[in-house]
Parts: structure tokens; sequence; C-alpha cells
């Protein structure tokens, strides 16, 4: 067994280029990577999706999620989970949020499911607390304007924080339900913004 | 931020408040990560005593939002900040400089 000492950004490189031979050399095919894919989008992490669309959408419900949080999932009729409080940590023009654990990995995964693999890691625990810009950038590809702050949210104790991405530009006209598509799991972190429409098939 | 549906019996902070996290509290909840020991923050949200029985029996002492200016906590120059969730048996009050 090859011992690999990789740090962050090389194992999803890794992974990148697992996928792509993987591809290229028939062991799997698009259609069931993206069939993959959708099975991963229909776990957990979609109630958060379906929470920051329609915090989207009704800006009433927005502050009813950033002021009671779980409560406010019953309104989805999603089970809101009770392991202590959700915080929800907005994004604005002026700040972006990103949630770690220091400590251990606390996530609201009642409610949201698991967070990214890497949320575990130590080098991300270490890294997004002692430098968070340089570490978005190089770990994630996600250069945060100079001008946009960087909140760094640790759940130290009972209440487990997920981010409300800002909502897309051009996103206007589309439904609840296409917004959500918009939302990954590494944009509930802070890991990522959501995505653009333009990346929807 | 605010919950305002959480029980605030009684916080000793508001928000807006400067504090000190102690550098040690032998009898404290032992989740206040070291990097922000003896560091100096604001408070920024409350709250309360959250329940939490999955992980903790008793109510543990009312909770606090605090953030802190990143480049405090590593001496570099920085518009970034972390915020960690401290328990008030953890802080003091810091006076303002105000003049």
């Amino acid at each position: 067994m090859v011992q690999l000492g990789l740090q962050l950004f090389e194992c999803q490189e890794l992974l990148d280029a697992f996928t792509r031979a993987l591809l290229a050399a028939g062991e799997i095919t698009e259609d069931q990577l993206e069939q993959r894919r959708q099975a991963v989008r229909s776990q957990g992490y979609r109630n958060g999706a379906r929470l920051v669309a329609r915090a989207w959408v009704d800006p009433g419900f927005k502050q009813r999620l950033l002021e009671a949080g779980r409560e406010a999932a019953r309104e989805l009729d999603l089970p809101p989970g009770r392991l202590g409080k959700l915080g929800v940590a907005e994004n604005t023009e002026h700040e972006h949020n990103v949630v770690v654990c220091t400590l251990c990995s606390c996530y609201p995964h009642d409610l949201l499911g698991d967070p990214p693999w890497w949320y575990r890691t130590d080098e991300y625990k270490q890294r997004i607390i002692d430098d968070p810009r340089a570490m978005l950038k190089e770990t994630f590809g996600f250069e945060v304007p100079a001008e946009r702050s960087i909140v760094v949210r640790d759940s130290t104790s009972d209440v487990r924080w997920m981010v409300l991405p800002r909502r897309p530009e051009g996103t206007e006209g589309l439904s609840e339900e296409k917004l959500a598509e918009l939302v990954t799991l590494e944009s509930l972190v802070g890991a990522a913004e959501a995505r653009t429409p333009s990346t929807l098939a | 931020m605010m919950d305002k549906g959480a029980s605030q019996p009684s916080h000793r902070y508001s928000v807006g408040d400067r504090v000190r996290v102690l550098r040690d509290r032998p009898d404290g909840n032992p989740r206040t990560p070291a990097y922000v020991r003896g560091r100096i923050g604001m408070v920024v949200a409350l709250h309360g005593q959250i329940p939490n029985p999955l992980d903790h029996r008793d109510l543990y002492p009312p909770l606090c939002t605090v953030r802190f200016a990143l480049q405090d906590l590593t001496g570099r120059p920085s518009r970034d900040f972390v915020t960690a969730d401290l328990h008030e048996e953890w802080l003091e009050p810091v006076p303002d400089e105000g003049w």
C-alpha cells in the first residue's frame, strides 16, 4: 500500500483524477456518475438546500430561520433534530461565513446529514482558523473578495452552525425547487458560494 | 442570530460587550479552545442555556458567541474574524477604553 502524505487540496485533485481515470477506462459511465450524484443530492444536505432556497424567496421565513433555527425547519416538514441549537450564519456582501469545529466535528448532521468528508480533517480545522482566506483559496479554489470579511465560526458548544449562502445573481425567475439545486454541501459550510444558474443542467 | 425562543435566564453580558477569555478555568466547561484563552473579543450573540440531553445531562451556564479579530489571534494583519461559542463562566468584562 502506497503511503500518501497528501494535503487536502491534493486529495481533491486526486479524487478528480481518479474519477476521470475511471471514466476513461470505462469502469464507470457518465450516466452512473450522474445517478450517483443524484442519489447523493437526495441525502441529508438537501434539507439544508431547501431551507436556503425558502429563505431566498421568503424574507419572513429567513428571519425565522435566523432567529429560531430548528423551529423554522418544521415549516418545511423537515425533522428539526434535537442536537442543541441550530445556528444560521448569513452571508452578505460584506461578510462571508465558514463553519468549523476545531474540537471534534460538530455539525447539524441530525438536520443536514453528514458534512463534507474533509470537515473532520485536522488540516482543515487548523488552517481555517490560522488563515481562512488562504485555506479557501488554495484548497477549494474559492477566492473571497478582499473587501468581504471572512467570519470563521468555530462550533465549540451547543450551537450547530450552518451557512446561509448568498443568492446567486440572475436567479430572479427560478422556482424554489430550482434554487435548491444551486445549494451545494460545500456552500452550507462556507467552502464555496452557491452555484450559478449557468451550471444547472 | 439572536434566538428569541431560547431561555435567557441570567446572561451577565449583552451583545456588544467586550470580554476577555480566562486563561484557565479548571471547573469550567472544557470546550473552550486554547487559541482564544486570554484573548479579548466582543459578544455578538446570546444563546441562553441550551438543553442538549443527547450530549450532556445538565444545563451549562449561559452561552455567548464571541467574535475575535483574527489579527489579535495570529498577530498577522487581517480583516477577518473567528467566533467561538463560550460559556459565561469563561468570560470576564473588559472596561471600555472609552474616550
